[in-house]
């Protein structure tokens, strides 16, 4: 048994993944994309990775970001 | 014609929900008050001819397959909590539904979530043909292969360790179970990261249709 879920759900059915009892697992866009790939197609969600790197790429800039200035506040106050 | 039109509804539905981004206002709320309607429409209806009347109505009425009165009447008193007066009818189907399915799925729940988890525990630490393979070919990828189970062993047996309260968290029994602490971390990280992505897909999927389906600007 092979499934494909959306990316929330997909850390729940990992262990299942790992553990043998599915054969297959298409975990969100990500997963979507990586099977197009193996199909050797361009669909949405391959085109829709490009986006998806993006924003994530940003996220973590935000976290940085973040996360500098509020160490140096820390550290002024100190 | 109909087409287009749904598109053009979708559309305007959309951005009175992206709206809320601005702060919240009556575009948003007639479009949540529109989406949980037909939401339970859509499930009422749906679950009318695809579980009642294949399952109940047509038996009951249209084959003579008596026996399924008794779901017929749970049913009936389920309904019933919409009375006050009689709604403590509902409790007993209630009550069937929680014992029946415990029943049905400790065997299935047990099966797949404790005994094939531990199972899949339960293999040699070293693994020989992964480490033969990364002494071959050397790489990042040979390396994750070799180091996979001994990963997992020690999460499993830290995280174990975690949630044992018999005995206070100190000394090499509170180191490992920090480690244990590490190992929940990383998962609910991944797990948060992979809700984020789901997130991310998801207004990805609304400005494609919004800037493709309905803009045709891509």
């Amino acid at each position: 048994m092979a499934g494909g879920v959306t990316a929330v759900s997909a850390p729940a059915f990992y262990p299942y993944l790992n553990a043998g009892q599915l054969q297959g697992l298409i975990g969100g866009m990500k997963g979507a994309a990586e099977y197009e790939t193996i199909l050797e197609t361009s669909g949405t969600a391959s085109r829709g990775m490009d986006a998806q790197s993006i924003a994530h790429g940003l996220i973590i800039f935000f976290i940085l970001f973040a996360n500098f200035f509020y160490l140096l506040g820390k550290r002024r106050k100190k | 014609m109909i087409e287009t039109l749904g598109i053009w509804i979708a559309a305007l539905l959309t951005l009175c929900i992206l709206s809320f981004l601005y702060k919240d206002n009556p575009f948003y709320k007639f479009a949540e008050h529109l989406f949980v309607g037909v939401s339970a429409a859509y499930w009422a209806v749906y679950s009318y001819f695809n579980i009642l009347l294949p399952n109940l109505i047509q038996p009951l009425f249209g084959q003579g397959q008596f026996l399924l009165i008794i779901p017929f009447i749970l049913g009936i008193m389920m309904i019933m909590r919409l009375f006050p007066k009689v709604g403590w009818m509902s409790r007993w189907p209630l009550a069937f539904i929680v014992g029946s399915y415990s029943g049905y799925h400790l065997i299935t729940y047990l099966q797949s979530n404790a005994v094939e988890q531990v199972r899949a525990t339960l293999v040699p630490f070293i693994q020989i043909e992964s480490w033969k393979s990364l002494f071959t070919n050397p790489g990042v990828m040979t390396f994750l292969n070799a180091i996979a189970i001994p990963v997992v062993i020690i999460g499993v047996i830290t995280g174990i360790i975690y949630f044992f309260f018999s005995k206070e968290h100190k000394g090499m029994f509170g180191g490992l179970a920090r480690i244990g602490v590490w190992f929940l971390m990383i998962a609910f990280g991944a797990s948060f990261g992979y809700t984020v992505m789901a997130r991310i897909s998801l207004l990805i999927g609304r400005m494609y249709f919004l800037l493709h389906n309905w803009l045709h600007l891509i």
